[in-house]
């Protein structure tokens, strides 16, 4: 007979009211009450567990952490830019042809480049790093659980889903916190669709060609459109392959505490330093092997891009994606991404033979509209992560068959999404 | 029971002031902002300037983050009048969402300054006026509040 049956209730939840139940028995014997002071810990939570302004807080708090990411960061972007700017620029001037090529275009020019998200990457986990620390993270999670018990999901699947919009890889990593299998697995499933910092690159550079003054609606846009996409997909999948009802949240919430400098800058370099070894590892393979295919057959290749392996790869799987207005340009940018979806920009720049951003978003003016500009961040949001979230997929999971299913669900779902946008888009006389 | 009422009542009233400060703002900020939100470019106002500061920029998001801060002041007036502890709650978030947003636009200016003092190409025409938005100057406002909120523990008792 199952313990739930005897028991008559999740025996988690017995288990923490028996606990609770002895504590205040010794307690009553024990201990000889005052009048209950009104401490900080309970200010603060009558305001962020509140029924009505829980939530708004919480989001007000994150928009506050965005803000700090993406706008402290940005100075300090383009100084590593800058610098290696000026190291392709030095290495231009080595005599051996093929080794110049292969640091200025391959090494500095594209790893260099991936490099420089560095500073909005470590200031967006540090800000994570001082909610968490304070005890408000804990909180987050709480005030979302009747929320994300809703969507089919469990509470604890929120701190994945928040983590998700740092790198997918930890986020997935963090679902080891939710005890039921079914519960982890759903999480697991829609992570993906949290629109990771590696994709933004791809955002600013797209909306920033197309949607000039409208930019930073439109990346929000594509925020919102894999948030709901997760939740939709989470609904469908407790409803089908996997049924029933997602376990009871229990949790103990953490005091308040006054996040310390040095206690929140290590816990951003431990997460920091997961995409360090990404750059070290995938990044820099993808980078080598991304300068390969567009500087070869050499000679050809240095006459125009569309000549090279990564031009004959683009062409011949053109004729799938023509429907949503890609050409072998962006197919092939999109085939590179798998490895890491910061080098689609890369990409598009050596494709373009190219360099900066701006160069790379005049270049797409010129070839692309906005409504294939918007098909194509959906695209992105929505298909493969990368090759490390597959990898994590595999060992979280413990299994092959949900990895396929995660990678063919992500590849159908985001060629549909751009096909209805560039379909709904043109009916309605966009272009 | 925390205070009474006389002290609540001036608490009150500072929190309903303040609170509507900070809602009459960011109300006015998503107004103005409209128009570049929407993409039609049009505002129903425009910006409003003071000895050529733009003090109230045209931001809908931000906007509306202000305006939550101004509810979480509101929220609390009428305990707060009342003499009920559990009032000060309101004020001391509220003050804690002022100060973390003074603290991230006062980082974002400074980061910004970085950008100028290397003359980087985006930053050459960067004033520190054009970033001191709502979110650092409304901040003194919060101020008496979150002192309060925090040294009159015998409000607490």
């Amino acid at each position: 007979m199952k313990a739930r049956e005897v028991l008559g209730d999740d025996p988690e939840i017995v288990l923490a009211d028996e606990r609770y139940n002895l504590i205040h028995t010794i307690l009553d014997t024990t201990l000889v009450r005052g009048a209950k002071k009104w401490a900080q810990s309970d200010m603060l939570d009558k305001v962020f567990l509140h029924k009505y302004l829980g939530i708004p807080v919480f989001l007000t708090l994150a928009w506050a952490m965005f803000q700090f990411a993406f706008d402290v960061s940005a100075p300090f972007m383009k100084m590593i830019g800058l610098f290696f700017g000026l190291l392709a620029e030095a290495s231009r001037g080595i005599p051996n042809e093929v080794l110049a090529s292969f640091l200025s275009d391959g090494i500095f020019g594209g790893l260099g480049f991936i490099l420089t998200f560095i500073p909005l990457i470590f200031s967006l986990f540090f800000a994570i790093a001082i909610l968490e620390d304070s005890g408000y993270l804990a909180r987050a999670a709480f005030i979302m659980d009747k929320f994300m018990f809703k969507l089919g999901l469990h509470g604890r699947s929120f701190i994945p889903m928040l983590l998700g919009f740092g790198c997918n890889v930890p986020a997935m990593m963090a679902t080891r916190s939710i005890e039921s299998e079914k519960d982890r697995l759903i999480t697991l499933l829609i992570n993906p669709f949290i629109s990771c910092s590696a994709r933004l690159p791809v955002y600013i550079l797209i909306a920033g060609a197309f949607f000039g003054s409208m930019a930073s609606t439109a990346i929000w846009s594509m925020y919102f459109l894999g948030i709901v996409l997760a939740i939709l997909l989470a609904l469908l999948l407790r409803k089908t392959v996997l049924r029933g009802e997602p376990t009871p949240f229990i949790m103990e919430l953490p005091l308040y505490k006054t996040p310390t400098f040095h206690g929140s800058v290590i816990h951003m370099w431990d997460r920091g330093v997961q995409f360090l070894k990404k750059a070290g590892t995938y990044l820099l393979v993808g980078a080598i092997i991304l300068w390969f295919l567009s500087s070869f057959p050499w000679g050809v290749a240095q006459e125009s891009v569309e000549l090279s392996y990564t031009g004959q790869i683009g062409h011949a799987l053109e004729p799938i994606f023509r429907p949503l207005g890609f050409d072998w340009r962006i197919v092939s940018s999109l085939i590179f991404g798998f490895m890491a979806k910061e080098i689609v920009v890369e990409s598009l720049g050596i494709i373009y033979a190219v360099e900066g951003e701006a160069a790379i978003a005049g270049a797409l003016v010129v070839d692309y509209t906005p409504l294939i500009g918007f098909a194509l961040m959906a695209f992105i949001l929505l298909y493969i992560p990368c090759l490390a979230t597959v990898g994590t997929m595999r060992k979280e999971s413990g299994s092959w068959k949900w990895t396929i299913f995660q990678v063919v669900l992500s590849l159908v779902l985001a060629y549909l999404i751009g096909l209805t946008i560039t379909g709904i888009g043109g009916m309605l006389g966009y272009t | 029971m925390g205070f009474n009422k006389n002290v609540g009542t001036v608490i009150g009233v500072y929190s309903f002031f303040i609170g509507m400060t900070y809602t009459l703002i960011g109300l006015l900020e998503i107004v103005i902002g409209w128009g570049d939100f929407i993409g039609s470019g049009a505002s129903l106002i425009p910006p409003i300037e003071l000895a050529g500061i733009n003090l109230i920029p045209p931001d809908v998001l931000g906007g509306i983050m202000l305006t939550i801060i101004g509810a979480v002041y509101l929220t609390g007036v009428r305990q707060q009048a009342r003499g009920d502890r559990e009032g000060l709650s309101f004020l001391l978030v509220g003050s804690l969402l002022a100060a973390v947003f003074f603290g991230v636009f006062t980082a974002i200016m400074l980061a910004n300054g970085l950008g100028y003092v290397f003359q980087f190409e985006d930053w050459l025409k960067w004033t520190w006026l054009d970033d001191l938005k709502p979110e650092i100057w409304l901040f003194p406002l919060a101020l008496p509040g979150a002192y309060l909120a925090l040294t009159k523990k015998e409000w607490r008792e």
